[in-house]
């Protein structure tokens, strides 16, 4: 007990020493901070203006060219004449939009029936791990446009070709997330259904499966950004219709705008399906990292 | 994991691997977070296939029985520490298991919520009948616990004596756990119990 007392007394000695001028005041104390602690928001803010203006006024006062970087305002136009299918193709944005999502979400929902249970199966048992575990590993790291032309070959330029390859793209995340997430559970927990009288499959679908949810959630918010990084990728070939079929057919005609414009509605759809999957998570496992 | 020699019994039946008929409370309290405090204490009456009204019904029992009936649903990642513990007190209890074993269930709380946790072990004790099987690396928890006490010396572990103590009884007779444990007695005893553990050899090396 004797070290907390001798702290008590140099704090004490401290304070009557310089008291009289600085009594009421609390001494702020610098450089302990935690690395990265405080907000960012404003500063995010303040970066995304600055970004616009600095475009603005480059493209206003003729810095660029109008084929490199058109104008803000013609970004906005060509939404516009994009939305009622005044452009190169004649199909509006909406239907663009709509097969994309089609695309994308097919894929996605496939991918999340069968990576995870595979995934969960890779967790809980051996012999799935070594079946799974080498074709998953192989072609895991293969950017997706490596094997499109093998896609293209199997499956023609049909839907279907298009779909496998983002669903390729999104199945190897998933199943490594549901995988991870089976070996994350607590052996303590485990333990204690088996105490309780489980057996082995009512441990895997009571315990192990909860467990693992969040970081399947995680593996499911990986998956669905493959999922988008791929789609121009698929809807390089043979596609009339897509965004991504849009930005590449804008861009043989050199339409700039309509080039960023359809990276602006790609980008803006994907976060905001990023942050329903946030919402949805916060629902789903209100106890992720708090417990 | 197998032992080397011997065999564990529990009533003329040789034990072969986990199971209800005996509850165990844990270290780490090895709750279920994505399950209020009342499923969980549900869990294993749901594992072995009873009806939700029936398990319902003995969940909210045992967890009146460690005081928690009114955080019922609650989620278990916002309860203290020594309430998770309690939860997992009633989830065993719950299974109505012949024996209750307890791996240093109090280790990981602060010292006046394990003095509380101590005497409502002891009522549960005293008012379920059951046998307790409870493992601690405190001197004055196992005396105050303890009828039967076995104490063993560190590595190898070898039993170095047994006790029979009645200071758990004289708790439940007279509700007042300052007094027992600042009886005379109760101090000649756990200092003779400390001496037992400080002379064994392997003690004795690892302070020099």
């Amino acid at each position: 007990m004797s070290a907390p007392s001798h702290i008590e007394v140099a704090a004490n000695a401290e304070v009557t020493r310089d008291d009289a001028a600085t009594a009421a005041s609390i001494r702020h104390v610098s450089g302990y901070s935690v690395p990265g602690e405080g907000s960012s928001t404003t500063i995010a803010v303040v970066t995304v203006v600055v970004l616009l203006l600095l475009w603005w006024v480059a493209t206003h006062n003729g810095w660029i060219r109008d084929l490199f970087l058109p104008t803000p305002e013609r970004i906005i136009t060509s939404f516009a004449d994009a939305w009622k299918g005044e452009i190169q193709g004649g199909r509006p944005l909406p239907e663009h939009f709509g097969w994309s999502l089609f695309r994308v979400f097919t894929a996605f929902a496939l991918a999340c029936v069968t990576a995870i249970p595979v995934g969960i199966a890779m967790g809980v048992s051996r012999i799935a791990r070594g079946i799974f575990d080498p074709p998953v590993e192989f072609y895991r790291p293969l950017p997706p446009l490596a094997y499109l032309p093998l896609i293209v070959i199997w499956f023609g330029i049909e839907e279907t070709a298009k779909i496998v390859l983002i669903y390729l793209a999104c199945f190897a995340p998933l199943a490594m997330a549901a995988r991870a997430g089976v070996k994350s559970v607590m052996i303590e927990q485990i333990n204690a259904a088996y105490s309780l009288g489980a057996s082995k499959w009512q441990v895997i679908r009571h315990v192990v499966i909860p467990a693992a949810l969040p970081e399947i959630f995680t593996g499911m918010r990986i998956a669905i950004g493959f999922g988008w990084t791929t789609l121009v990728a698929a809807e390089m070939v043979a596609a009339n219709a897509g965004l991504g079929q849009m930005v590449l057919n804008a861009s043989n005609f050199l339409r700039t705008d309509v080039v960023i414009m359809g990276i602006f509605v790609i980008g803006v759809v994907a976060y905001a399906f990023d942050l329903l999957m946030r919402h949805i998570e916060r629902a789903v496992v209100p106890w992720k990292g708090r417990a | 994991m197998p032992f080397s020699s011997g065999e564990i019994v529990l009533d003329g039946t040789p034990v072969v691997g986990p199971g209800a008929e005996r509850g165990v409370v844990f270290q780490k309290h090895a709750l279920m977070p994505w399950l209020d405090v009342v499923e969980n204490v549900e869990f294993g009456l749901k594992m072995r296939g009873l009806g939700k009204a029936e398990r319902r019904e003995i969940a909210l029992q045992k967890l009146a029985a460690v005081g928690l009936e009114k955080f019922a649903a609650s989620p278990v990642y916002q309860i203290s520490g020594g309430m998770q513990q309690r939860v997992g007190l009633a989830r065993s209890l719950a299974s109505d298991p012949e024996v209750m074993l307890m791996d240093e269930p109090l280790g990981a709380l602060d010292a006046l919520t394990r003095e509380q946790q101590q005497e409502l072990i002891l009522e549960l004790w005293w008012k379920t009948q059951k046998m307790f099987f409870f493992i601690t690396h405190s001197v004055e928890e196992a005396l105050f616990l303890a009828t039967e006490l076995v104490v063993m010396t560190p590595s190898p572990g070898r039993i170095a004596h047994r006790y029979h103590l009645d200071f758990g009884r004289r708790f439940i007779e007279c509700r007042n756990a300052r007094a027992v444990k600042s009886d005379p007695e109760f101090i000649r005893v756990r200092e003779e119990i400390l001496q037992l553990i400080h002379s064994a050899p392997e003690v004795r090396e690892a302070a020099q």
